[in-house]
């Protein structure tokens, strides 16, 4: 027993002090909860996001190693391989490009590859093998549908390509399917892997170095030992071997733009960060500091015992970290579950299921920015526990202990009103703390959603998509062949068919054919006047090439226009009023097929610009052999003029016209159908799509359909992602204001009882004891309402408003879940004081009295 | 020989009109192994005396010297070295800490200055107090008179140059008050020890041997 007569009273006394303060336990282990689990929400859809950034850039490049090169020999190769810095190197061949009528707009790489360049090129057979044999090949599920091919090893697969992209003949292989895979949708083309063996047959052995012959192409993927300097360690690698004239490319992931974007896409993350730790800083400050303020007298004691500032100051913090201690690993879990749950909605457009990281930076830095967060709160109140005099311990109460007391007389009766009302600011900071932790939390819900209210859908889908159905020629968005105007997606019948669906409102078409064209002076003069040197300049540093075709054009006057033949639909839209930057739209004149609106350049609308660079309204152009007067320049709508560019088009510089369909197909008769524009009413919006659901299944699986329907729902699934996510922070961060509230509530009376007795004793009746604290309680949700009402209409009328200019959106003044929470946090200020009351009740005055 | 000189102690409370002249110009010599009882009316000024001596709060003007020790110019943090190392202190309420047993209680001044009591004097101590059986117990499981022999115990363990009580027996029915103090004075005969007392019981102060009577702030004969 002797031996046990040391005690360590630092830490025996924060146990005990923990176990007697139950309910400030529990409300602060709630709000480091919160805390935390906002923290840990955030660093999981930060970390996540950044992840999936890069994977998502890496399908989209089609391969995840550092770097890539082409037209290397296989011995160059082998010295690069050879390189201690090289990870790995893939290899591979190309042969060509599969032309089967069934694949048209999708283009397929028929290549020999090693495992490691299949590997990292998101391509590497799940199921079977990588050909071995010369017949073999391995083929990605989407290919294996559109050539209808069930999903079975040993099916039969045929190709047809050319080994001279220039010539005409046509090689038809046949293989035998001996591994596939998952395709990869975000990439641009998918992989056909041939055998070593068949690829040496094809190329006679013979590997191309010139880049623009395309069969023989040798082609490697450099994986490093690491991520960093990667430009510095190729241009090493390069040099160690020998090979410095070689060129490589940088996979795009890797670039430092990636990185910004990265880092901007986090922006509102970081802001979401500083949000939390005010919010977390507000209530955990206020718990300590109420707490600290009752338990002065015994810090007081503590002191006269001969405790010092710095053991006292242990003390808080010891209860601080032990409330961490459990508070924090919750909050953690939950938070990052929370946020495994965000991640795929946020990330909802991106292809491929959404990697929600589960990294280690996530939990020690959310850990560590919810203890810091507690921390912090706990200076003041420490500061206060450790400077409490042992004399002045015993005298304080409740209120303010510097505050110098002016005697205020009133005259006539304190009424309950008026006593509330100095009740409330008995403690000024305490109110304070409370009414900023609320009001925080409701102008960020008003903020938010005055943000997301902005939103306009059909700002957004014009931009998008005209019609209630859009369907395409299978190449019409090809942007790696480009445009076949003889495409023949769009059969007659299938046109026929569904424009003869019921409730088919209205139909649009749009044709296109580009031709060589000799530009006229007037519109040369044009052009150079709007493209100022400036201005090229400025093009040139994102778009070399483009602004080099503008260069070449302005010289020689060699450039190409493209025609647009419209009717219906993209007609309508694109000559509506808005949309006319020079001349005037006559429909019944165009209709007469001697005039032509040319296409300006996309400026922002409404803004008055002396000149536009294509020919002026009313002068005339010679186009494929026929002369027009320029009716009008218009606008270029997205869906209608933003088109690729016609397969043999060569690149050079071009402006684009619309005429009349009709005197369209007089003029190119074999072009079909480029596309067909359906609107619907809202009735048989789904036994269309059913329809066009069922001639993709039956007919032809590569239709390309587009439906303001699915746009708009796709976009609001990804928007609703970023709306959850605001929602949820500034509900976590409401949710603490209330905790708050309630916290200081009901600390507030419970410490008072002996108070209240005494009042009661002279003779307030329980009835006006009971309004005087729910006046208290409406005395603080009316402040805070107020608070929040004014800063949010500030927040919302002037931030928000800025915020939402231009883009897709039309701005509207609401406060609508500001009005939503006033009733709710008005109901609470009645109610909590109401229920303390009670509980206050179950003691008689007497006992009360003499409560100590 | 003395073990604490206060001179010329001077502590104002308030200011113009509504000032309080707590401590008025005090000079007091107090003699080591003596026991010293002090007396007065409410608001006389004599705690206010007590806790100068203690160091728990700081004159306008003057000085205390505790055994050897000038209480002017000491840090916040030296105070409560001081206070917990020359100091023990008997409370009318018993300032026990709730949440902790007696036997932590008692070690709780020496256990905050990291160091350990003679288990034999603690032994003596509590067996003196009559505590020995309840030294696992809980303050708020003890009576009035158990607390403050409790408060005692853990006055004398540290064996501090002075101790100060501050109506002990206050809180308690007259019986168990002369109990107390008989204990606190056998204690102090025991160990030798300096001690100081305010009461305004006149029967009590009379066990002292010597006593000062305060009014206004100022010592009267």
């Amino acid at each position: 027993m002797k031996k046990q007569l040391i005690f360590r009273p630092i830490p025996v006394l924060t146990k005990r002090m923990f176990r007697t303060n139950r309910g400030r336990n529990l409300v602060a282990i709630l709000a480091i909860l919160l805390t935390t689990m906002m923290f840990a929400t955030l660093f999981t859809l930060t970390q996540s996001m950044s992840r999936n950034l890069v994977e998502m850039t890496f399908r989209q490049t089609g391969y995840n190693a550092q770097a890539s090169m082409r037209g290397l020999t296989e011995e160059q190769a082998d010295l690069i391989a050879g390189h201690p810095d090289v990870a790995e190197l893939g290899r591979s061949i190309v042969l060509g490009l599969a032309e089967n009528q069934q694949l048209t707009g999708q283009s397929v790489e028929i290549r020999w590859a090693n495992d490691a360049y299949a590997r990292h090129s998101y391509a590497a057979p799940t199921t079977g093998q990588m050909p071995q044999a010369a017949d073999e090949i391995a083929l990605d599920t989407s290919i294996l549908d559109r050539l209808g091919i069930p999903h079975e090893l040993g099916q039969t697969v045929t190709l047809e390509w050319r080994k001279d992209l220039s010539g005409e003949e046509v090689t038809t292989s046949t293989f035998t399917l001996c591994g596939f895979w998952e395709g990869n949708q975000s990439s641009y083309s998918s992989m056909a892997w041939v055998s070593r063996a068949y690829a040496a047959e094809m190329t006679g052995g013979v590997i191309s170095t010139e880049e623009s012959q395309v069969l023989g192409l040798y082609m490697v993927q450099v994986n490093l030992a690491s991520d960093q300097n990667i430009e510095a360690t190729m241009d090493r690698i390069l040099a160690d071997t020998g090979l410095t004239g070689l060129e490589y490319n940088v996979n795009l992931a890797y670039s430092p733009e990636m990185g910004a974007m990265a880092a901007q896409e986090s922006m509102p993350m970081y802001l979401g960060m500083v949000l939390v730790f005010i919010a977390g800083y507000l209530i955990i400050y206020n718990i300590f500091q109420i707490s600290v303020t009752a338990d002065v007298q015994f810090y007081g004691k503590l002191k006269t015992l001969g405790m010092t500032t710095k053991q006292l100051k242990k003390l808080i913090y010891g209860q601080a970290n032990r409330l961490c201690i459990i508070g924090i690993p919750i909050g953690l879990i939950l938070g990052w579950l929370l946020g495994s749950v965000l991640v795929p909605v946020l990330m909802g457009t991106i292809d491929g299921e959404a990697v929600v990281s589960a990294s280690p930076i996530i939990f020690i830095g959310s850990a560590v920015f919810a203890w810091v967060t507690v921390l912090i709160s706990c200076l003041r109140p420490a500061r206060l526990a450790g400077k409490v005099s042992p004399i002045e311990a015993l005298r304080m109460s409740d209120a303010d202990s510097s505050s110098k007391k002016k005697t205020k007389r009133r005259r006539g009766n304190a009424s309950l009103a008026s006593m509330a009302w100095a009740n409330l600011w008995r403690n000024k900071k305490r109110t304070i703390t409370v009414i900023c932790s609320l009001t925080l939390g409701l102008v960020l819900l008003s903020s938010f959603y005055a943000k997301n209210a902005a939103f306009d859908m059909d700002k957004y889908l014009a931009d998008l998509i005209l019609a209630d159905f859009e369907l395409s020629d299978a190449t019409s968005e090809d942007y790696i062949n480009n445009y076949d105007p003889h495409g023949t997606t769009l059969t007659d019948s299938l046109v026929a068919q569904a424009e003869g669906q019921e409730g088919v409102e209205a139909s649009g078409h749009l044709f296109s054919a580009q031709i060589d064209w000799q530009m006229d002076e007037g519109t040369l003069q044009n052009v150079a006047a709007f493209y100022t040197e400036d201005k090229l300049a400025d093009w040139e540093t994102y778009d070399a090439a483009g602004a080099q075709q503008l260069r070449d054009v302005l010289e020689t006057g060699d450039g190409s226009a493209i025609l647009y033949g419209l009717d219906g639909i993209p007609l309508d839209a694109i000559t509506q009023e808005q949309y006319v930057l020079e001349g005037s739209f006559d429909s019944a004149e165009f209709a007469s097929g001697n005039y032509v609106l040319a296409v300006g350049p996309s400026l922002e609308l409404g803004t008055d610009y002396p000149v536009l660079p294509t020919p002026s309204a009313g002068s005339t152009v010679e186009l494929n052999g026929r002369t027009y007067t320029v009716m009008a320049v218009v606008y270029p709508l997205n869906p209608v003029t933003q088109l690729t560019v016609q397969q043999g088009a060569g690149d050079k510089f071009n402006l684009s016209f619309i005429i009349p369909s009709e005197v369209f197909r007089e003029q190119w008769p074999d072009h079909t159908l480029r596309k067909l524009f359906l609107n619907v009413d809202d009735a048989h919006i789904d036994t269309v799509q059913a329809f066009l659901d069922d001639y993709m299944e039956t007919t032809d699986l590569g239709l390309p359909v587009a439906s303001r329907q699915t746009m708009a729902q796709q976009y609001e699934a990804q928007t609703r992602s970023s709306a959850v996510m605001g929602n949820a922070v500034s509900v976590v961060i409401a949710l603490v204001g209330v905790l708050n509230f309630i916290n200081s509530m009901v600390t507030a009376i419970v410490s008072r009882k002996r108070e209240f007795a005494v009042i009661q004793s002279v003779g307030m009746t329980k009835k006006q004891l009971n309004r005087m604290l729910v006046n208290e309680g409406l005395f603080y949700a009316v402040l805070t309402l107020a608070a929040s009402y004014l800063i949010s209409s500030l927040a919302v009328g002037v931030v928000v408003r800025a915020m939402v200019e231009g883009g897709f959106t039309t701005f509207r003044f609401t406060l609508l879940p500001l009005v939503a929470c006033t009733p709710i946090l008005l109901i609470f200020a009645v109610l909590i004081p109401h229920l303390c009351f009670r509980n206050l009740e179950k003691h008689s005055i007497v006992e009360r009295l003499r409560m100590e | 020989m003395n073990i604490v000189t206060v001179h010329n102690l001077k502590k104002y409370f308030g200011k113009g009109e509504n000032q309080v002249k707590a401590l008025d110009g005090i000079d007091l010599e107090i003699e080591k192994g003596k026991f010293t009882a002090i007396i007065g009316a409410s608001g006389s000024g004599k705690t206010t005396l007590l806790n100068m001596i203690g160091g728990m709060d700081i004159p306008d003007e003057g000085e205390v010297i505790v055994d050897g020790v000038n209480l002017r110019g000491l840090k916040e943090k030296e105070l409560a070295v001081f206070r917990r190392s020359k100091v023990g202190f008997v409370y009318q309420n018993f300032n026990l800490v709730p949440t902790l047993t007696v036997k932590e209680n008692i070690l709780f001044p020496l256990s905050l200055a990291g160091s350990t009591p003679d288990p034999a004097f603690f032994d003596e101590i509590v067996e003196l107090l009559h505590l020995k059986e309840r030294l696992n117990a809980y303050p708020g499981e003890l009576s009035g008179g158990g607390q403050q022999r409790v408060a005692i115990a853990r006055a004398l363990i540290a064996k501090p140059a002075i101790l100060l009580a501050d109506e002990p027996t206050g809180n308690l029915d007259s019986r168990t008050g002369q109990n107390v103090l008989g204990l606190l004075k056998l204690s102090v005969e025991t160990y030798r020890q300096t001690l100081v007392m305010i009461t305004h019981n006149l029967e009590l102060a009379q066990m002292a041997d010597r006593v000062v009577r305060i009014e206004d702030g100022r010592i009267r004969a």
